[in-house]
């Protein structure tokens, strides 16, 4: 899933906040692209591709994420986009910092319900954005980190095998038994039903 | 909205079906544009009907009455967008670029590549429809963007390009980029959000009148191994030879030129050797580096000027809305 994640940047009190926001979407195996990124996570090929077939490039991502407690002309700018688009949008602003005029517009009758406002606080807002995506996918992957120790004794003709497939790429031999077991685990049908 | 949104004037000069409609007028292109929620979210709009027709038919009167309109409301919006017909976007923008030289307001000219009279199966009509207010709509957004930000030129918007209206060339390859710059350069791209180059702010004195123009002009064209043989110019005002990229040039022309008394504009792509001998005919400028829509546009607004050759001459040398590059 490739989310557009927006903040305006020139306001101190969001750039303070825009990191949390930002550590959610981080936290999820998610592709982000967003101008709070030093690179902006942009893929220079699709975004090329989509400018010369004259698109609007982003028609490439499946929703965007905004924060929006202070309103901007670039965020009418995206949400305007998004609503013609008709993709998903998550805007976010600070408990007790409502941006009124935008809830006013959002609150409206023929506003796509796919568009949604919501407050949060440090506490709340990892539920929220997750809430958001899972609305989305069905399914977003967290992110988890290997934090359980494990010693594996191999056979030399495995290791052999493992330093063989591992050889040239940037991959360490855990991290390509990790991945072998995750596509092991997405395909069970049996352990996802259990799972869930 | 919490941030002053900037007031953009909105103006319809092109076919009905360009929004889905068989008729418009005031009223219901007002009832369109409230409708449309987007732009409401960008900008604070409001809706100016000018014309309505098949595109081949707008003409110069309509697009003096569009230059009078932008003219008249230059003061309480912050920049303007017209729905123009895809026929002759570039004569009307390019005209635009000299009347409302010194506007110091964005004006920004965006059209839909679908063609509303296309015939088409049932089916296909309704992703036709689709199409066309997709690209219509999402053509709107990015020109009222684009008007809301500090620009002081007239230019045109299609696609995710924005071009130079008296530089632009119809680009025909398979893109909704419908125009590109003849120097192969942009004024901006749609990209996240619109990146925009910093442009050279027209050098022209802010307008306190509407310069006149004079469209009463003949057209021919020439082409090598003919004898080109001119009409009766009695009532014209001036005429325009359109040659191709070719150095030719009959005496027989040159003798007929001659014997005008009104100004003659040659656009074409010839050497400098020819040039040269061409614009020392009698009452003749020699107009290469431009393209023909905007040096017609010019030649118009110029003759609105004056019809003195020396003073056409100059005119033609100068960079007036930056069309020269």
């Amino acid at each position: 899933m490739r989310i557009y994640f927006y903040t305006k940047l020139d306001d101190k009190q969001t750039d303070k906040k825009y990191q949390q926001v930002l550590d959610v979407l981080q936290g999820v195996d998610i592709q982000i692209t967003s101008n709070v990124l030093s690179d902006g996570g942009i893929d220079k090929e699709l975004t090329k591709s989509f400018f010369e077939a004259g698109l609007s490039v982003l028609g490439q991502f499946d929703a965007f994420v905004m924060e929006v407690t202070e309103v901007d002309q670039q965020i009418s700018y995206f949400l305007a986009q998004a609503i013609l688009q008709k993709k998903p949008v998550l805007c976010l602003y600070q408990k007790n910092k409502s941006p009124r005029s935008l809830l006013m517009f959002l609150k409206q009758k023929n506003i796509p319900r796919s568009i949604k406002i919501k407050a949060y606080t440090d506490s709340s807002l990892s539920k929220t954005v997750m809430d958001f995506l899972y609305s989305i996918e069905g399914r977003v992957e967290e992110i988890e980190i290997p934090s359980i120790r494990f010693t594996l004794r191999l056979t030399p003709q495995l290791d052999k095998y493992l330093n063989f497939v591992t050889q040239g790429k940037k991959i360490t031999k855990a991290d390509y038994l990790r991945e072998m077991l995750k596509n092991k685990m997405t395909e069970n049908s049996k352990f996802q039903k259990g799972s869930k | 909205m919490v941030f002053k949104q900037k007031k953009i004037c909105l103006l319809f000069c092109a076919e009905p079906e360009v929004l889905g409609q068989k008729n418009i007028n005031q009223a219901s292109f007002t009832r369109w544009v409230d409708g449309f929620l987007e732009l409401s979210l960008i900008a604070d709009i409001k809706a100016e009907f000018i014309w309505q027709g098949n595109g081949l038919d707008s003409d110069w009167k309509t697009w003096q009455k569009l230059a009078q309109t932008i003219h008249k409301n230059s003061s309480r919006f912050d920049g303007f967008v017209v729905i123009h017909s895809l026929d002759n976007i570039l004569y009307a923008s390019s005209l635009m670029s000299y009347m409302l030289s010194g506007l110091k307001k964005p004006v920004v000219f965006t059209c839909t590549p679908v063609e509303p009279n296309i015939k088409f199966s049932s089916t296909e009509g309704e992703i036709f429809k689709d199409f066309s207010e997709l690209t219509i709509m999402a053509n709107l957004i990015n020109a009222v963007q684009t008007a809301c930000m500090d620009l002081d030129s007239i230019n045109i918007l299609t696609g995710s390009l924005l071009v130079r209206a008296n530089m632009a060339t119809r680009d025909f390859t398979p893109s909704l980029n419908l125009f590109s710059q003849f120097d192969d350069q942009s004024v901006g791209q749609v990209g996240f959000g619109l990146n925009i180059k910093p442009l050279k702010t027209s050098n022209q004195p802010r307008i306190s009148q509407l310069s006149r123009i004079e469209p009463d002009v003949q057209i021919i064209d020439f082409f090598p191994g003919t004898e080109p043989e001119l009409p009766n110019l009695e009532n014209k005002k001036g005429l325009v030879i359109r040659s191709g990229q070719f150095n030719a040039w009959p005496d027989s022309l040159s003798n007929q030129i001659r014997k005008l008394d009104i100004p003659v504009l040659v656009v074409g792509l010839m050497d400098d050797n020819r040039a040269k001998e061409v614009s020392k005919l009698k009452n003749t400028i020699v107009a290469r580096n431009i393209i023909f829509e905007s040096a017609l546009a010019k030649f118009v607004w110029s003759l609105g000027q004056t019809n003195d050759i020396g003073k056409l001459n100059k005119l033609f040398k100068q960079n007036i809305a930056g069309e020269l590059g």
